[in-house]
């Protein structure tokens, strides 16, 4: 008996087939006369971008006394009229909703001819709702990036807003597809997700079309290369999935806010992308001191190599790890060690946690540590190859001097380097140089390394602060969109 | 030169009165003893050194804490620990000593002579020169053990000098004491008797061997493969006067007029020493005057030898004190 009353099934059905046939400026109009309340009209139209919107609005007592009135002034496109199943008078597009539509008074329906009537238990905005998500893209959608098109050079080429392919005409809920983007340092600007369409039916060329936008997401999205997936929730809606960080929610923005949103964010576009330097951050990181400092060190240094990681598009990382000198013919010395040369941020980082197991001899000496070989041994073999050098050095200790020093009484280095000479080579080479420093540090040799940025390891440290205090964060150009990823 | 004879009839063994020391905490008394063996065993190589010294002991309390100390300085680069009260060592120093003729048949002739001397050698603590510091009774020992030997090897520490300044104020309180205990010996006449080997220590400390390399005191022993410099005893007691300029309360320039005013002078003589020597460079095997000091400290306070235990003038201020007591016996 039931399913011959209620009619969900017939009105999902006739929903789709007349929110498929929309085109242009047709408009959808169904007329619901819900339980206990006024009787409303939906009209249901796509916008410039195939979306389809439905509104509603009240229908006057008056129009309702006169069915003649209903079918003239509303002027549905395409009638899915009213009626009450019980009464009658019944027309085949009206649809009476609520929990016992029998029990309705049926006095005001108006007679409907031939519109079409159901009769459900729920009320048509889920039904339409339903039916919008459910309904196929009628326009492509396409992720708005940058692309910087060649130049004679690396980095002089021109920025182009391009449309990268997500779903072609006919997607529709659930359809998914993966895309890479490369989103380049923006400091604190965000970084807009933009999803736009072309007009199919237009004589302009697609590739030659503006793209207009459909759905407009931002964040401060950290640098680098994503691999997002796009999920279609409905039309007009697309889900990004792999970003480190939540996009917003989308506005319903009036079409003109949207347009004018859009704007703003092609008139941000640079000409050109100013591209960060390559940079060799090369991390020196004295590993004596106890375990409790050198965890210090490390993740300090671990943090700046984050931070450099983050605002620099190409970073290259070295370790260096040195001691102290051993003084005694029993001991073994043992030169500075290079644990990772230009690698990778993520390799650099997993060399440094490497270090906090080394184990403190208790028989090391306490008042130097081979800081000057560590130094020497970059200017021998540093160069700007693998980027302009930035060395930062996390320690404390004064290094071996080159000769008997009665002042300090710190035993020489054993290979006699003096530090001071080496520093004057790496100077040379363009070196930027920064210290994150114990509290405890001692010798000039900490100034001198420190002339660009000091921090102490054992305080907080600002390290966005610290690493664009170095060079190795480029804040000076905003790219509000991002770009493909090559 | 006197001329040598062929050895008298067997007077081999003499018991000695005894050599104290003298020194504050720290100054490395007891590493002097503890490099003395060394030093003995180093000198049998010199050329030309046809017949050493040999160390040794009856005693078992005083052979044990002999090979401890040898063994803590030459295997694990430890220095021995300092003395907490008085310690009292019977090692018996074997070897000859040149004496001479006693007319007839010998007369004007020296001959070399065998002798067994018993050393008998007082370590008190640095803490008992100090007036204030110690028991009454502890000090008392001091004072009679000091007054019945016969030679004194008194360490002059300068680093501690500079640090701290207290070599004069104890060691002005000790003589006070040794006047007042010494008298009622026949052999006193105004002056304390003893003989006295002052040795200016830490030769290998930065601070000493620049001072003594800017006063041009520094002479290659020519005895010494590694090359090691010394300091001859005739610019030891200059080398003394230069580094008590430099003491911490400025009293440390009456120490040498102290001690020369209350010992007689001709029974005084100055050393320069390094007990664990210099350090000797891994790589080159040679002395090398940037890296000199043999000695570095660890985070727990002690501190241990760089390398091999190479004693400067340990044993010449002994051997002097020896032939003395020799000679005046």
């Amino acid at each position: 008996m039931e399913e011959e009353i209620y009619q969900e099934d017939a009105v999902h059905r006739a929903l789709s087939d007349e929110i498929a046939r929309l085109t242009g400026k047709r408009t959808l109009t169904i007329v619901e006369f819900p339980a206990g309340g006024q009787a409303v009209t939906w009209r249901v139209r796509r916008d410039e971008n195939g979306t389809p919107l439905a509104d509603r609005r009240p229908v006057e007592a008056a129009v309702l006394r006169d069915p003649d009135a209903l079918y003239r002034l509303v002027d549905p496109a395409f009638i899915v009229s009213t009626g009450i199943v019980s009464t009658g008078i019944v027309s085949t597009g009206i649809v009476r909703t609520g929990d016992d539509p029998a029990e309705e008074p049926p006095a005001e329906l108006p007679a409907t001819g031939q519109v079409p009537a159901y009769q459900c238990r729920t009320p048509l905005d889920q039904m339409l709702r339903e039916a919008i998500r459910l309904s196929p893209l009628v326009v492509a959608y396409e992720l708005a990036l940058l692309e910087e098109a060649p130049g004679q050079q690396p980095g002089t080429g021109r920025l182009e807003l391009i449309g990268q392919p997500l779903f072609p005409i006919g997607a529709s809920h659930g359809d998914k597809v993966l895309v890479r983007v490369h989103v380049e340092p923006a400091g604190s600007d965000e970084t807009c997700f933009a999803v736009v369409a072309r007009d199919p039916r237009s004589a302009v060329p697609p590739k030659d079309q503006a793209l207009a936008p459909v759905q407009i997401q931002s964040a401060v999205v950290p640098p680098g290369t994503w691999e997002l997936t796009a999920e279609l929730a409905r039309p007009g809606r697309v889900v990004f999935h792999g970003l480190p960080v939540e996009l917003s929610r989308p506005a319903s923005p009036s079409p003109e806010q949207l347009v004018a949103s859009w704007a703003d964010i092609k008139r941000r576009v640079p000409e050109r992308l100013t591209r960060t330097e390559p940079v060799h951050l090369i991390c020196l990181i004295e590993v004596c001191g106890g375990s409790d400092l050198l965890q210090l060190r490390i993740d300090r240094l671990v943090k700046l190599v984050n931070a450099a990681d983050a605002a620099s598009r190409q970073l290259a990382v070295t370790v260096v790890a040195y001691g102290p000198h051993s003084v005694t013919w029993a001991g073994q010395d043992e030169a500075p060690s290079v644990r990772a040369w230009a690698a990778p941020a993520d390799r650099a980082e997993h060399v440094l946690q490497e270090l906090a197991v080394r184990r403190p001899d208790e028989r090391e000496y306490l008042r130097a540590a081979q800081l000057e070989c560590a130094l020497a041994w970059l200017a021998g073999y540093l160069s700007d190859r693998e980027g302009r050098p930035v060395i930062v050095t996390a320690g404390g200790r004064p290094p071996h001097p080159h000769r008997m020093d009665p002042r300090t009484q710190i035993i020489p280095c054993p290979d006699r380097v003096n530090w001071r000479p080496q520093l004057d080579r790496l100077v040379e080479l363009g070196t930027t140089f920064g210290v994150l420093r114990d509290k405890t540090w001692q010798g000039d040799i900490w100034l001198a390394l420190g002339q660009k940025v000091t921090a102490t390891v054992d305080d907080p440290v600002d390290m966005p602060d610290f690493a664009a205090a170095l060079g190795l964060h480029d804040s000076g150009q905003a790219v509000p969109l991002p770009l493909i990823a090559g | 030169m006197a001329k040598k004879g062929r050895l008298p009839p067997d007077q081999t063994h003499r018991a000695e009165p005894g050599i104290a020391m003298l020194g504050a905490t720290g100054s490395g008394k007891s590493t002097f003893l503890g490099a003395l063996q060394i030093a003995f065993l180093n000198r049998a190589r010199y050329p030309g050194e046809t017949e050493g010294w040999r160390l040794w002991s009856r005693d078992e309390a005083s052979r044990a804490e002999l090979v401890k100390m040898h063994t803590a300085l030459t295997s694990k680069g430890e220095f021995p620990m300092p003395t907490r009260g008085i310690d009292r060592f019977d090692w018996i120093l074997e070897g000859k000593v040149e004496r001479p003729g006693n007319g007839g048949l010998w007369h004007s002739q020296t001959y070399d002579q065998r002798v067994e001397l018993t050393l008998k050698l007082t370590d008190p603590t640095g803490e008992l020169t100090g007036y204030e510091q110690m028991g009454r009774q502890l000090r008392g020992e001091l004072i009679d053990h000091m007054a019945s030997s016969r030679g004194i090897l008194y360490m002059f520490d300068p680093i501690r000098e500079f640090n701290r300044g207290d070599a004069y104020d104890k060691t002005y309180s000790l003589i006070m004491d040794l006047m007042a205990a010494v008298p009622d010996e026949q052999r006193f006449d105004g002056r304390l008797p003893h003989y006295l080997a002052i040795c200016v220590t830490k030769l290998d400390e930065p601070r000493v061997f620049r001072t003594a390399q800017s006063l041009n005191m520094l002479v290659r022993n020519d005895h010494d493969a590694h090359g090691f410099p010394i300091v001859h005893d005739t610019d030891a007691r200059d080398l003394l006067l230069e580094l008590c300029k430099v003491g911490r309360k400025g009293n440390t320039s009456m120490v040498p007029q102290l001690l020369e005013e209350y010992f007689h002078p001709d029974r005084i003589t100055y050393f320069v020493t390094s007990s664990v020597g210099f350090m000797l460079n891994k790589r080159t095997r040679q002395f090398d005057d940037q890296d000199t000091e043999n000695v570095y400290r660890l985070a727990s306070g002690d501190s241990l030898v760089r390398g091999p235990v190479n004693p400067i003038n340990v044993v010449e201020p002994v051997l002097w004190l020896v032939n003395r007591l020799a000679l005046s016996a």
